[in-house]
């Protein structure tokens, strides 16, 4: 007689597990990159991100699910995004007018585009709910793509499965591009800001120079601080070389506001004295809290999109809800109300100058000892790619999060 | 099977372990203005690109004016294509960089 199914438990088999760390983590984990595994905490303490004492399992049939459920948000997205051209809905995103022609141009022309992570809540009810999508400069990729997927190895040996395909899809994505003469120059040029001090962001360029070089790209890291400028030659590397392909991890939110933001929209594009960035501007669409509000008006019944409103249209009623900047990452500036009380706040960093989406609140779930995690899908160009999983103790994300590697099983 | 098949990093190592040993944290450079005999002067005079005779030159921060330039780049005041306009990305990073790190308050001295 098979065992009755509760309702809760009907698709979420998802789990936490403690487990053993692997003799000396800390030297193997920086050997492969990961040398931002300590927090540093306002008071002084550290903490580690990278955390091994326990691991989480899914199925290969809820990862299936939720890949499917990825997929069908990128078409959505684009649904959302031709919306959001048609109804003019810029201002009320906070994006600046004087980028909006070299957006709706892009959008049209689809330069070349690497990758994106959705964050997923995935409660007790086992299904999944878009938190956000982080579409222009996502990060967490090294963790993700490399450091669980050895840690994996290293303590379940060589059969175990992980949803973890990120490495090879960025590396024949990067031959697919080359292969297509979309990558124009002699060199892909990476840039990164060395206002980041940790070795996070630097790491992150870092291992996608890893996967461009395993595609047999001609590579060159170097600080977006150092960019130059030459007028009627567009911008050059510090040997004065032609920047022709970019890749930068620096939102474009930052860019187009900054002193170069005019040329980098004046100079777009793949001929000579042009420079082609990776990620495209369209992403301002994708990755602003703004796409939120707009997924929910396109597919209201759609059971993975929380409802979400700009601030102000949101129902009298509404109680227990997120309130997000259209425009900060990891948390920052974010609140959580419930009950009609501010529960939980995110660190201030002055975002929300552009304003606020207000979002449904769902349960993160407490997969056990406090652990709320956040499944960070990895889509590598339009197609999902994999899986990190970070946790929190909190109600909200922040920068104080744990990532925690996973298997299937 | 829903993993890379492998994942070999040959130069995420090494820039690791660059970065552990400081070279992430490089020291910003100042250009300065100098005349033929290395002696710093007013940026105008650099400035107006016809001017030969002049030299930036890329150093080491906290050289005053009057005093003299040691090693370091030196770069005629009219070569424009060497004299492209840097710095004008990176100003919305001063609180930190993209990613976890955004929250922190390690950026140190900018």
């Amino acid at each position: 007689m098979p065992a009755p199914v509760s309702q809760t438990s009907r698709r979420r088999h998802m789990n936490r597990h403690d487990t053993e760390p692997r003799q000396g983590w800390p030297a193997t984990v920086e050997e492969q990159g990961l040398i931002y595994w300590k927090t540093p905490l306002p008071d002084g303490e550290e903490i580690s991100y990278w955390h091994e004492g326990a691991y989480y399992s899914l199925t290969s049939e809820e990862v299936y699910d939720v890949e499917a459920i990825a997929r069908l948000m990128l078409e959505m997205l684009i649904e959302a995004g031709d919306y959001i051209i048609e109804e003019n809905l810029f201002a009320q995103m906070g994006i600046p007018g004087w980028a909006v022609p070299r957006i709706r141009e892009t959008w049209e022309s689809e330069p070349p585009m690497l990758y994106g992570r959705f964050d997923f809540a995935y409660g007790h009810d086992g299904v999944a709910k878009l938190l956000e999508y982080n579409a222009d400069t996502p990060t967490g990729l090294l963790e993700s793509a490399a450091v669980q997927w050895h840690w994996a190895r290293d303590v379940f040996g060589d059969g175990v499965d992980q949803w973890n395909m990120l490495h090879e899809m960025l590396v024949a994505r990067w031959r697919e591009m080359a292969q297509a003469g979309r990558l124009p120059g002699e060199r892909l040029h990476l840039l990164h800001t060395d206002a980041e001090q940790s070795g996070e962001d630097f790491m992150t360029i870092g291992y996608l120079t890893e996967t461009a070089r395993a595609a047999n790209l001609m590579c060159e890291l170097m600080a977006i601080e150092s960019l130059g400028f030459v007028d009627g030659q567009g911008f050059v590397d510090l040997a004065g070389n032609p920047v022709r392909t970019a890749f930068k991890l620096y939102p474009w939110e930052w860019m187009v506001r900054e002193d170069f933001g005019t040329q980098a929209l004046e100079h777009m594009g793949d001929g000579d004295g042009q420079t082609v960035w990776i990620e495209p501007i369209w992403k301002m669409l994708w990755s602003n809290k703004g796409i939120l509000p707009v997924l929910h008006r396109l597919f209201p019944e759609n059971p993975n999109i929380l409802p979400a409103w700009f601030d102000g249209e949101q129902p009298k009623d509404l109680r227990n809800f997120i309130r997000k900047p259209l425009l900060a990452r990891e948390g920052a500036n974010a609140a959580i109300v419930l009950d009609g009380e501010v529960v939980e706040e995110g660190p201030d960093q002055d975002y929300g100058e552009e304003g606020f989406v207000v979002q449904a609140y769902t349960d993160l779930g407490d997969y056990g000892g406090g652990a709320r995690p956040v499944l960070g899908v990895w889509t590598v160009d339009v197609e999902p790619a994999g899986l990190g999983i970070r946790e929190s103790d909190a109600l909200l994300t922040t920068n104080t999060s744990r990532f925690v590697p996973h298997v299937i099983a | 099977m829903k993993r890379s098949k492998s994942v070999n990093l040959v130069v995420v190592p090494l820039l690791a372990a660059a970065f552990l040993a400081g070279c992430g944290n490089e020291e910003k450079e100042t250009a300065y203005c100098v005349d033929q005999n290395d002696k710093v002067v007013e940026n105008e005079y650099c400035d107006r690109g016809n001017n030969s005779g002049f030299f930036w030159f890329f150093g080491a921060p906290g050289l005053g004016r009057g005093s003299f330039a040691g090693a370091g780049e030196r770069i005629n005041s009219t070569d424009r294509a060497a004299l492209a306009r840097r710095g004008g990305f990176g100003s919305s990073a001063k609180s930190g960089g993209v990613g976890r790190a955004t929250g922190r308050t390690i950026s140190g001295g900018s």
